[in-house]
């Protein structure tokens, strides 16, 4: 599975790397910022994205708003943002994204999601 | 106390001995614990209080505020505050001067601390209770020290009115306000006749007496909007918002019937005195307060020169001319 | 201690540590105003303490008037946070609240001292846990209230030339509610500081 980690912390995409599965570790991209995440699902077959909310000039919001209105229903978009606010969630599940995972994310969170979804 | 000395026996001998209250809610609102403070201030003891509702204990607390207080400390896991400045007290204790104290009940500062339990989440909410009636009273004696400076600042020492510095704010304050919203303002100057005559005649403390009683005459009828103060050795100026041109001059003309018929009193002797005034308004053009108080000022010399006792706007004709 | 104290990773997992922290602050804060709350991306820099309010008015210079709490922070990690409220937003506050929007100074203050308090606490607890420190904190107080932006530190003299300074600006979606946090870090803690994010980073 090719994942991309769009962040513009290098810390942040970091620490998204270090919980995810072994499986998932092998084809991995990272953009940091809307703009270059956008991109980069176009011209490459990307599977799963981990998509940060808080990004200056292009956010979150935008890259899944503009996947939707692009009609796509692949690559599949986790959210993992420090924003919890209950209607940050909402927007991201009614924006299309599959799901939503708190910053700092665990080891143990982020493998019960993809096992529930079936991506493991 | 056992002869060993046992830490947590003596935190709980110094949490029943230091000056502080401390007192625990659970989620219910119900009284956990209440230390010696809380008893000796309250008069009621813990065994008489605890497992109760706080609010059938001490119906006086605002019942809806606290709770919203301790929800969100048990909400959001986070100290919590209030502060004598904003919210005087919890609790009505009385305080430690009741002969010198001046203040109804004590002023407190309180900290909200969430206690959590074995789940993660809070079981109890921990109220410390500070006395700071202290600081308080010093506080409003410095208050009222400082307004006392700052009216000083702004005060003529001899007359008691407003001095040149706070009548020139004002008057800047009152023109940007009459040019953004588009009212009148006028602007008056008076100025004490024949003064070099009283002072040299009669001494200085004569000439003295005579300025305090021209600015207590003059500014007798005066609203509680318009400003009047002294603005040189025997001038004063009083700036009149919401008033035009004709209206400030039967403010004046009053001004000066009232100075002409009172006369001042000196060391027993009458001291006949009469003020001579210039009228000056805004209008609809922008002004700067320097034109406006030049304007009054001929106004006033026009007063002077026309034989005094009287009052002048500037006369319109030379601005037709100049123009 | 050079101005430049930390390399670009360490500011780069402060700012992430950072935003993490005003994550859960915003979401403390939504709960309690049930409304939806925008974040900033953090912004880190050093500042000279005595050039503070210059800075400032090109962040804050939209407010005609402002009021700020402060609320210092101590134990492993030392400094102080302001925020700073927009005049004009603390009706809408008091709208969200139930306060009325025309009552008494006192009422208006606790509002500010209690939304700054949940917006601290939040943001520093989070701050030390991913750091690994402690902290504790003395009772938030108005610093100053409906002045001009730069009579905000009027009276006040910096104690430090210094000061490592986090900006997050907070708004409410729809609402005119915005006020901007300003969390400072006292050069005492510089050099904690970098040690624990040396730390952090080597645990990735």
């Amino acid at each position: 599975m090719r994942v991309l980690i769009v962040d513009d912390s290098r810390t942040a995409r970091a620490m998204c790397k270090r919980v995810l599965p072994a499986s998932l570790q092998q084809d991995l991209l990272e953009a940091s910022g809307g703009e270059e995440a956008l991109a980069l699902c176009r011209t490459q077959a990307i599977d799963i994205v981990f998509l940060d909310l808080n990004m200056p000039d292009v956010d979150g919001y935008q890259v899944l708003e503009t996947l939707k209105t692009e009609g796509r229903d692949h690559p599949k978009v986790i959210v993992m943002s420090a924003d919890i606010q209950p209607e940050a969630q909402q927007r991201v599940a009614k924006l299309g994204a599959l799901g939503f995972l708190p910053k700092p994310a665990n080891q143990a969170t982020v493998e019960a999601f993809l096992r529930d979804h079936g991506m493991l | 106390m056992s002869s060993e000395l046992n830490d947590s026996d003596l935190l709980h001998f110094a949490a029943n001995r230091i000056e502080v209250g401390i007192l625990a809610v659970d989620r219910k609102m119900r009284i956990v614990v209440w230390n010696r403070f809380l008893e000796a201030h309250s008069g009621r003891s813990a065994s008489e209080v605890v497992g109760r509702s706080l609010f059938d204990v001490f119906p006086e607390v605002p019942r809806p505020w606290l709770e919203r207080k301790v929800r969100s400390v048990t909400v959001l896991k986070n100290f919590s505050f209030t502060s004598w400045r904003q919210r005087p007290y919890l609790f009505k204790f009385r305080h430690h001067r009741p002969i010198t104290g001046g203040i109804d009940w004590m002023r407190q500062d309180c900290t909200f601390l969430p206690v959590m339990g074995g789940d993660g989440e809070v079981i109890a909410v921990c109220i410390t209770i500070l006395d700071a009636t202290e600081t308080c009273l010093y506080q409003t004696r410095l208050d009222a020290a400082l307004a006392v400076i700052a009216e000083q600042s702004v005060r003529d020492a001899l007359t008691g009115v407003y001095n040149r510095r706070k009548l020139a704010e004002q008057l800047a304050t009152e023109i940007g306000r009459a040019a953004r919203y588009r009212r009148s303002l006028s602007l008056l100057m008076l100025d004490i006749d024949h003064f070099k005559k009283v002072n040299d005649s009669l001494g200085h403390l004569a000439g003295d007496e005579v300025i305090r009683h021209v600015a207590t005459v003059a500014s007798k009828g005066l609203r509680e909007s318009d400003c009047f103060g002294r603005y040189g050795g025997e001038e004063f100026v009083a700036i009149l918002p919401e008033v035009d041109a004709a209206g400030a001059t039967v403010v004046a003309e009053r001004m000066r019937s009232a100075v002409a018929e009172a006369p001042a009193e000196f060391e027993g002797r009458s001291i006949a005195v009469t003020i001579s005034v210039g009228v000056a308004e805004v209008g609809p053009e922008p002004r700067t307060a320097e034109s406006l108080l030049g304007e009054a000022d001929e106004a006033l010399y026009l007063s002077k020169k026309k034989g005094r006792n009287r009052v002048s706007l500037r006369d319109s004709a030379r601005d037709a001319h100049r123009g | 201690m050079n101005p430049e104290f930390l390399d670009a990773d360490q500011k780069d997992a402060l700012q992430e540590i950072s935003n993490i922290a005003m994550g859960t602050a915003a979401s403390g804060l939504a709960k309690v105003l049930e409304s939806f709350v925008r974040l900033s991306v953090p912004r880190i820099s050093i500042v000279e303490t005595s050039r503070v309010a210059e800075r400032l008015s090109t962040t804050l210079g939209q407010h005609s008037e402002v009021s700020a709490v402060r609320q210092a922070f101590y134990n492993q990690m030392e400094g102080e946070v302001i925020v700073v409220f927009g005049e004009e937003g603390c009706a809408d506050l008091a709208d969200l609240l139930d306060y009325e929007a025309d009552g008494p100074e006192a009422l208006k203050q606790e509002l500010l001292l209690d939304v700054s308090n949940i917006l601290v606490g939040a943001c520093m607890n989070g701050i030390a846990q991913q750091l690994q420190s402690q902290v504790s904190y003395s009772p938030p107080e108005i610093l100053c209230s409906a002045v001009p932006l730069d009579r905000l530190f009027a009276g006040h003299r910096p104690t430090c030339e210094q000061a490592l300074l986090i900006e997050i600006d907070f708004s409410l979606e729809a609402r005119s509610f915005s006020c901007n946090m300003l969390t400072f870090f006292a050069p005492e803690s510089f050099g904690t500081l970098r040690t624990s994010l040396a730390r952090f980073l080597e645990s990735l």
